[in-house]
């Protein structure tokens, strides 16, 4: 696929809508996520024949704003992706390096600390773990994060195993200069951008991971607006309301796709050799 | 190839070790068993004779060696809710998931080959493009919404098939669809970037050269050796589609292992988590063991050199 700069200009505008929206909750959004309105429940959309211009999207089973809830949810999903993502960046940055410059034990440890967890369907462990330590947001953090530092930590490890043989390391390490500073000031800044491209698609990742589990009611708890738990929701009244289920989805489906082609536009960026083939993995 | 086995297995016997214990610990971190099984005003001699005969009474480690014993005889207990031999319930609903799994994926790999194939022969067509905008999509939709999307439209409006159940082919469609719909994106994906890979290799100007059909050079020449990253994130699909599997089946009402694996945890009923993620375990291990094997049979040069 040929990417042109625009399908990149075009996709960062979802993307950055929904930054806003979650910054600027409290002051886009029309009404409290939280309250509902029992006098004005199940409301179709404004366009729709019993819409009403005040519930643009409409309302759920409890009267409360759709818009509302999606334009807050949004903070959620982003802030479970973005931060745990970084988590997991940096633990698989961390262990990625140092497996690929020392070799020997310390990187047979790590590589089979990754064949493990690549070994086993994460949902199944997520799943398992959530359910015991209950339902919470920092919990939810940790728990994505761990099941995103593989993937950092085996692209850096072949990137940084390659590096330690170049002249300039070689160099480095002759003159005397200690590892750990060879690590931060050669390795590290070579292999960093291999990171955010990985990170750019694992965010869009871990957004649908979140929805799921917290469709399957081991996410964030309720009332916190989140998009996974308003699709819920929307399950048990999809005969009675299409709206319910229908939004939230299309707002995660449209930023993760927004990312995903973000990330795509970042990988050709890095490797241009590789432009024009799409993603491989 | 005897080595190459024996490997494998030793490396599938440490995983399955590993995510047995992780369960254990887990599940026993927290949450006693005893109160969700016993009415809420039973006496404390109830409760301990319930943890004795559980033999929840006993310390953690003790418990993790029965446990480890118990399953090396294949036993995993009685479940707590059910009152039935756990690994038999999980042996019930196995052929309705792999009913689902195995009917999802061909359907999938069905849809997805012709799909990457003539996206790729007929690059940057309009063909080309939608090809590849379907699967963008199909792999950004959460599996959970494109369930509901589905159920709504199939069953909702235009009420053709029922929302939920087992039982019929009508019941299998729609959860076949959802589960089938993110393999096949990636799969569509990865045929066409593998496809366009190779076809501008020597060999395919070659085999062009000598006057073979276009028809052969495609389906001999390019696909067998596109085939090998496919084949391998196949195999990386395998855990998603595991993963999907639990959410379509929730979804669905479907009675599979994921469903009861789902209900077990929400009623901390030990065993059957465990028989059921050990299953799961098995499962999904077994899947990769054949693509590596399905790896060696399309590239001679692997040839099991692990």
């Amino acid at each position: 696929m040929r990417r042109l700069p625009m399908a990149l200009v075009l996709a960062a505008v979802p993307v950055t809508a929904a930054v806003v929206c979650a910054v600027l909750a409290p002051q886009l959004a029309p009404y409290d996520p939280t309250r509902g309105d029992l006098s004005a429940r199940l409301q179709p959309p404004a366009w729709t024949e019993a819409g009403r211009a005040a519930h643009f999207l409409g309302t759920d089973q409890l009267g409360r704003d759709i818009l509302s809830r999606i334009v807050f949810g949004a903070r959620v999903s982003l802030l479970v992706g973005v931060v745990s993502s970084l988590i997991g960046g940096t633990v698989g940055l961390a262990l990625g390096m140092l497996g690929g410059y020392f070799r020997g034990r310390v990187d047979s440890v790590i590589a089979k600390l990754i064949d493990i967890q690549l070994a086993f369907p994460f949902l199944l462990i997520a799943i398992t773990v959530i359910a015991v330590l209950g339902p919470s947001l920092p919990n939810l953090l940790v728990i994505l994060a761990l099941s995103g530092w593989v993937t950092y930590a085996r692209v850096v490890r072949g990137q940084t195993l390659s590096l330690r043989e170049t002249d300039f390391i070689q160099a480095a390490r002759g003159l005397g200069c200690p590892a750990w500073r060879i690590l931060l000031t050669h390795v590290l800044p070579n292999v960093v951008s291999y990171a955010l491209v990985i990170m750019t698609t694992e965010i869009g990742r871990l957004i649908v991971l979140e929805s799921t589990l917290s469709f399957l009611g081991l996410g964030v708890p309720p009332p916190t607006p989140s998009w996974g738990l308003s699709l819920a929701d929307g399950k048990e009244y999809l005969i009675r309301g299409w709206w319910l289920a229908t939004f939230p989805g299309l707002a995660i489906m449209l930023v993760v796709l927004c990312m995903n082609v973000l990330g795509d536009g970042a990988r050709d960026l890095l490797e241009p050799r590789r432009r024009g083939r799409g993603a491989r993995e | 190839m005897r080595d190459f086995l024996i490997q494998k297995l030793g490396h599938t016997a440490i995983v399955v070790f590993c995510v047995l214990t992780l369960v254990f610990v887990v599940l026993h971190m927290t949450g006693d068993p005893v109160m969700m099984l016993l009415p809420p005003n039973a006496s404390r001699e109830e409760i301990d004779a319930l943890s004795r005969t559980l033999g929840l009474d006993q310390p953690l480690i003790v418990q993790y060696g029965r446990f480890l014993a118990r399953i090396a005889r294949g036993d995993f207990g009685t479940s707590l809710q059910h009152q039935q031999p756990a690994m038999g319930l999980v042996a019930e609903r196995l052929p309705a998931s792999a009913l689902l799994a195995v009917t999802a994926l061909g359907l999938a790999v069905a849809v997805a080959l012709p799909l990457g194939i003539v996206a790729a022969t007929r690059r940057g067509t309009v063909l080309d493009r939608l090809a590849v905008a379907l699967a963008a999509l199909g792999q950004s939709a959460p599996i959970f919404w494109t369930g509901l999307m589905l159920m709504l439209v199939g069953s909702v409006i235009l009420q053709l098939l029922p929302t939920s159940g087992y039982g019929t082919w009508r019941h299998l469609i729609l959860p076949a669809l959802t589960l089938a719909s993110y393999p096949m994106a990636a799969i569509a994906r990865l045929v066409r970037s593998g496809m366009l890979e190779v076809l501008d290799a020597d060999y395919v100007r070659t085999a062009r050269a000598k006057g073979l059909p276009e028809r052969r050079v495609v389906l001999k020449h390019t696909l067998r050796n596109a085939a090998l990253p496919i084949v391998t994130v196949v195999g990386l699909q395998f855990g998603l589609l595991l993963g999907g599997a639990i959410v379509c089946e929730m979804i669905f009402s479907w009675p599979g292992v994921g469903r009861l694996m789902i209900f077990a945890i929400y009623n901390r009923d030990f065993p059957l988590v465990e028989a059921a993620v050990f299953v799961m375990a098995m499962v999904f291990v077994a899947g990769n063991m054949l693509v590596d094997l399905c790896y060696a049979w399309l590239d001679p040069r692997v040839k099991l050199r692990a």
